[in-house]
């Protein structure tokens, strides 16, 4: 019996407590399920175990950055800046409820499965956006753990049920209104729940989605360019981070200036803050790179439960299948959100905010993007306008609201992205915890 | 047996539409006796992909270079796989 114990102490300990293993051993599931043969199991394994050991590597790159400018930021204005981004929000969390976390995200997308199957009539879209379900998991987690100092077997179910009952709501709300224009191909899966709802029901007020739909208008080519990730952070970061160089040169406070002068080393420091806004992007192109390997092996297994188990299903998907529904949409709904996260930088510096947002163009893209959809399609091009500004407004303001319930996360320099993290997962937040404060908890 | 071809799916991050395409050209390939080999992309480092074929969308193409020599073929919805059996089969038939 001993050496049983001995063994599976060893197992738990030695290889389950590395987060890439665990991450490996849950995609060879993923691929077993989908019966692929021995040889691409062991592949997708490897695969797995380099992508997540890419991920911590790209994790590390960023946080290099981040922590200096933010140890700069912090004596000048009172402040830290806080990126709002999922991809390295997801890093900061692995390293602190790695296991839990992708447990209670299996759990959850099973009990997701079984509430659609039971209550069909209500609920009708499969949540399909993996790498958003693992967020979820991971924001509910620092929550539930730093929070509410929740752990073990209750952690787990609880994040479960608390993320399955959103992946079951929030894509029944988003058919409800993307039936009125893509009927029942599919609809949204996205952390952009609140966003959505908010532009979807001004628009018919706002305009006439037929006279004054967006696609009939012409704008730049150019503006395809914000499509690619890397590009988008590469154009953005370096502006950002100087302006903060100026800002921390300007206000000369003595340790922050010894900060910028230890981190650049001889360096000149404008070129040293456009080359870290660089590199930035190649950090996010690594965490992105690191968890696609993870996300492949496990999503047609997914794919493949639920249209077995629940045929007819409507796929609820990531936010670019909506963008070739409406391209303009698209566009003027990232020019909507850009411009309201620049405000709320610019207002954020003025009030003296003790968190600083900076303005995240790459969200401004994605969730933008596709309320500029939504918006478009049920009103029109000023519709998708001020739509996806009022969502810029809620994802970069209610980072404010969501930060503190994030544990560690909170002063890491990332933040989970999206108005559901900002708004609807603060507001459960709040309330979980006044609850628990009635039971005497957290 | 037929040469192995390998089809890269691009999309913004890789993460989620072309990891949809993927799903899509299996059910295609599904009972045929096309060998393939599918991995995705993010439309920043597609042009370093080694394939024989690049699947993204028309908007996508704007963005990115698939690399030289190989074949490209464009649609309109990852998603719709009616779309992607006429316009992929035909290449894999080529290339077979």
């Amino acid at each position: 019996m001993e050496t049983v114990s001995n063994a599976l102490e060893f197992f738990v300990f030695q290889v389950l407590a590395q987060a890439p293993v665990f991450m490996g051993l849950v995609a060879i599931v993923g691929l077993l399920l989908q019966k692929k043969t021995a040889r691409e199991v062991i592949e997708g394994f490897l695969r797995t175990l380099i992508g997540m050991y890419a991920f911590s590597a790209g994790a590390g790159l960023i946080f290099n950055i981040i922590a200096p400018i933010n140890e700069m930021l912090k004596p000048t204005m009172s402040t830290v800046g806080t990126y709002a981004l999922g991809e390295p929000a997801f890093a900061v969390a692995m390293e602190h409820v790695a296991q839990t976390a992708v447990l209670s995200f299996m759990l959850g997308w099973i009990i997701h499965i079984l509430l659609v199957r039971i209550f069909r009539k209500t609920f009708k879209a499969i949540f399909l956006t993996l790498h958003h379900m693992l967020f979820d998991a991971a924001l509910v987690n620092l929550f539930l753990v730093f929070v509410m100092k929740f752990s073990g077997l209750g952690l787990i179910i609880t994040a479960a049920i608390l993320c399955s009952l959103y992946w079951t709501i929030s894509p029944t709300i988003m058919y409800h209104f993307s039936k009125k224009f893509n009927g029942d191909n599919f609809t949204l899966a996205h952390k952009e729940m609140i966003g959505v709802t908010i532009a979807s029901l001004i628009a018919p007020y706002i305009g006439d989605p037929i006279k004054e739909d967006a696609d009939k208008l012409n704008l730049p080519g150019w503006l395809s360019m914000f499509q690619d990730v890397n590009l988008t952070m590469a154009i953005t970061m370096p502006i950002f981070f100087v302006i903060m160089g100026i800002i921390v040169v300007r206000t000369a406070n003595p340790a922050a200036l010894e900060v910028l002068n230890s981190t650049i080393g001889g360096q000149n420091w404008v070129v040293w803050l456009i080359l870290a806004g660089i590199q930035m992007a190649a950090g996010i192109a690594i965490l992105i790179f690191g968890l696609r390997v993870f996300v492949a092996a496990l999503l047609p297994a997914f794919k493949g439960i639920s249209e077995k188990l629940i045929p007819g299903a409507i796929p609820a998907l990531d936010c670019p299948v909506f963008y070739s529904l409406s391209p303009m949409g698209t566009v003027l709904g990232f020019i909507g959100s850009s411009v309201a996260g620049i405000l709320s930088a610019i207002f954020l510096l003025l009030i003296k905010a003790p968190l600083f947002v900076y303005p995240t163009l790459v969200i401004a893209f994605f969730d933008g993007g596709v309320i500029g959809v939504f918006a478009n399609k049920l009103g029109g091009w000023k519709a998708a306008l001020i739509g996806s500004f009022i969502g810029g407004l809620l994802f970069h303001l209610g980072v404010l609201w969501i930060n503190p319930f994030t544990g560690p996360l909170a002063t890491s320099g990332f933040q989970f992205s999206g108005s559901d993290p900002a708004i609807f997962w603060s507001a459960v937040f709040t309330a979980f915890k006044w609850v628990g404060g009635l039971f005497g908890a957290g | 047996m037929k040469k192995r071809i390998k089809i890269v799916t691009v999309c913004s991050m890789g993460l989620g539409t072309s990891i949809l395409a993927q799903i899509s050209i299996e059910k295609i390939v599904k009972g045929t006796d096309y060998q393939v080999v599918i991995e995705t992309a993010d439309v920043g480092s597609a042009t370093g992909y080694a394939g024989d074929i690049f699947i993204t969308t028309k908007e996508l193409i704007k963005a990115f270079t698939p690399p030289m020599g190989t074949r490209l073929v464009l649609v309109s919805n990852f998603f719709d796989v009616e779309e992607m059996r006429r316009e992929l089969l035909p290449v894999l038939e080529e290339l077979s």
